[in-house]
């Protein structure tokens, strides 16, 4: 186990590279010129001025020298540079914003697989009645209805038209609690809503998958009621494949939350990423993206490790 | 020259192989058809998944005759009306017609959608066919390029490609053509990883053993003899991808970073109508019903491929 860690450990060396390249190489395609943004009018057709910023900012060195110490500061200092609209620095500004997308993240896996592990067992062991038709039309409806067009939905219902929930606006729960927890629920349950669709089927196969094992007839020929067996063995061994998913689905939530934070207000990473795109703010938009790719990247090492450590059956290399 | 030997066999008995063949192979084309929409049939959620995505396909072909008006013009005296006999769906701010708008509409997502699948197959196909058939270093090396693909989020790449594209004030034209090359780019290496997999497990079967044997070469073998037995898993996958491109495609819109805006989208129709969400409700609610049935459809239809074409797992 340690050495198949470190050796996938290694191997994200040059995944993580290349998707350095990409990001950094894709915005520098893009059209416009910094000093045209940086300097005012008059001087931007000053050359001596030019010459001066271009040597301030380092542009006068060849691509591959200004990638090399671009992802040198990166690495060594944690320095992504400076954002173009707020001028402040980007490390410290998408850091801030994490632990929102992260809380969002969560309570939104949390609410998905509350909704999921029920409904996919119940659909499972009465597996061809009407329970089973409907929690899987469910689900199929569940995967089909765009994740924006429900929260908007939700939005309409439940805020605006009943006055229950607040529309949009993001508490830090550590600040008022209660502020907090209503302001989360519409956009996690708008998340969560969508995951569980995936998370349902998926407990449902597993499920029937364990129904069907040697195991389970022992266990009954040994007197155990269906209650027993069903929460005792198979829905324990079922739940290996549904936690791993729902682990893979946190890191596709983060990046993936921006939709929803963009229709919330929320403050997440997302929203810094959308905000970054509509203003053009480049070095902004580079540094979000690398850094949620990392996460992603990590994340889903993460779930691979813990997967394997459950379930040993898989444990080559 | 074939005919040429069998010229002193008297008429009507007609041995000659090529046609034979041809015949036979037709015949089994039909077969094949009329055995497929047997199982269609009697796959009832199939069939209802169907019969949405033929409508979606023919909404998209028939668009110019169903609408009903101008999809960009905009009309100040009829903005912000109700569903009304003169407009099915109502008018929105601009007092463009909604129900013209969503079919057009349909027709461009559901371009976008195919024209991205049918890059991502025709770039994953191949990868996918060597990489399986040839195996080794040449496997392992395109293989890790395949991880590293999938390992950069999809929707990351997305709001990257928007980005670029909205960067470059890029005319519809070429702004949908950039929209479906990062949509197929995107899809590629899942499919490649697929169509390497059902490869690799036809590889060792005895048929495959033979034709060696008999010396066809490797290129047909993996693309004539192979891949054929390969296509369930990846028609099942790309009916299913159509549904996902089109929400990713609907997503983009709806947040601003699609099309330019008189275009017709679902998606920014239904931006659009959340300014007007608490007076107008009906606004928001026909182009969300339209990309919901449309996904819908893609999503039943794959669903019942599914166990049409793989048995193993119709039981679930």
């Amino acid at each position: 186990m340690f050495r198949y860690t470190l050796y996938r450990l290694l191997q994200l060396i040059p995944v993580l590279l290349m998707v350095s390249i990409f990001v950094y190489f894709m915005i520098y395609w893009l059209p416009g010129d910094v000093i045209d943004a940086l300097a005012g009018e008059a001087e931007a057709h000053d050359p001596v001025v030019r010459a001066a910023l271009e040597k301030e900012l380092g542009l006068d060195q060849p691509l591959y020298v200004r990638y090399v110490k671009w992802l040198g500061k990166i690495v060594l200092h944690g320095d992504f540079g400076k954002s173009i609209t707020t001028r402040r620095s980007i490390g410290v500004e998408v850091f801030q914003r994490i632990p929102a997308t992260v809380y969002l993240a969560v309570v939104a896996v949390v609410i998905s697989l509350i909704i999921a592990i029920p409904l996919g067992t119940i659909a499972a062991v009465k597996r061809r009645t009407l329970a089973d038709y409907t929690v899987m039309v469910g689900a199929v409806a569940g995967l089909s209805i765009p994740q924006f067009w429900f929260a908007i939905l939700c939005v309409l219902f439940f805020a605006l038209y009943l006055g229950w929930l607040p529309p949009s606006e993001y508490y830090s729960p550590f600040d008022n609690l209660w502020l907090g927890l209503q302001h989360l629920i519409l956009p996690a349950s708008a998340l969560g809503v969508r995951l569980a669709a995936t998370t349902t089927r998926l407990t449902r196969s597993a499920m029937l998958d364990e129904i069907n094992r040697e195991y389970v007839d022992t266990a009954r020929s040994l007197g155990l009621s269906e209650r027993q067996v069903v929460f005792k063995y198979t829905l324990r061994n079922a739940l290996i494949p549904t936690v791993t998913v729902a682990g893979l689905q946190f890191g596709n939530l983060l990046g993936g939350t921006v939709v929803i934070e963009a229709i919330f207000a929320w403050p997440g990473i997302g929203l810094t990423l959308y905000d970054a795109i509509v203003s053009r703010d480049y070095p902004m938009v580079q540094a979000s993206v690398l850094i949620l790719a990392t996460a992603f990247v990590l994340v889903n090492l993460l779930v691979d490790l813990t997967y394997r450590l459950l379930n040993p059956r898989i444990r080559l290399p | 020259m074939a005919r040429a030997s069998v010229a002193s066999i008297p008429e009507g008995f007609d041995i000659e192989p090529a046609g034979l063949a041809q015949r036979s192979r037709t015949t089994q084309l039909w077969r094949a058809v009329k055995n497929a929409a047997w199982e269609l049939w009697r796959n009832r959620l199939a069939s209802v998944g169907a019969l949405m995505v033929f409508t979606l396909f023919l909404v998209s072909i028939l668009a110019p005759v169903l609408a009903t008006h101008d999809p960009v013009k905009q009309n100040y005296r009829e903005m912000l009306q109700g569903p009304s006999a003169a407009h099915y769906f109502g008018t929105d701010k601009f007092g463009r017609d909604i129900w013209s708008r969503t079919v057009w509409g349909c027709q461009r997502l559901v371009t976008i959608a195919v024209l991205a699948v049918l890059m991502g197959i025709l770039a994953g196909v191949p990868l996918g066919t060597i990489s399986g058939y040839y195996g080794g270093r040449l496997d392992a090396v395109l293989m890790r390029v395949v991880d590293a693909w999938l390992a950069f989020p999809g929707i990351l790449f997305y709001l990257l490609a928007a980005t670029f594209i909205r960067a470059y004030e890029l005319s519809l034209f070429w702004n949908t053509v950039g929209l479906i090359f990062a949509l197929g780019v995107a899809r590629t290496p899942s499919i490649a990883r697929l169509v390497r997999g059902s490869v690799l497990a036809e590889r060792e079967k005895e048929y495959i053993e033979a034709s060696h044997i008999v010396g066809e070469s490797n290129l047909y073998i993996a693309f004539r003899q192979i891949l054929p037995n390969c296509l369930s898993p990846l028609i099942i996958d790309a009916t299913v991808a159509l549904g996902v491109e089109l929400l990713i495609i609907a997503s983009l819109s709806f947040l601003g970073l699609g099309a330019p805006p008189p275009t017709p989208d679902w998606g920014a129709d239904l931006n659009l109508a959340r300014e007007h969400m608490v007076t107008r409700p009906y606004l928001a609610i026909f182009p969300g019903l339209a990309i919901s049935f449309a996904v819908l459809g893609f999503n039943l239809f794959g669903d019942g491929l599914r166990d049409i074409l793989d048995p193993r797992i119709a039981d679930r």
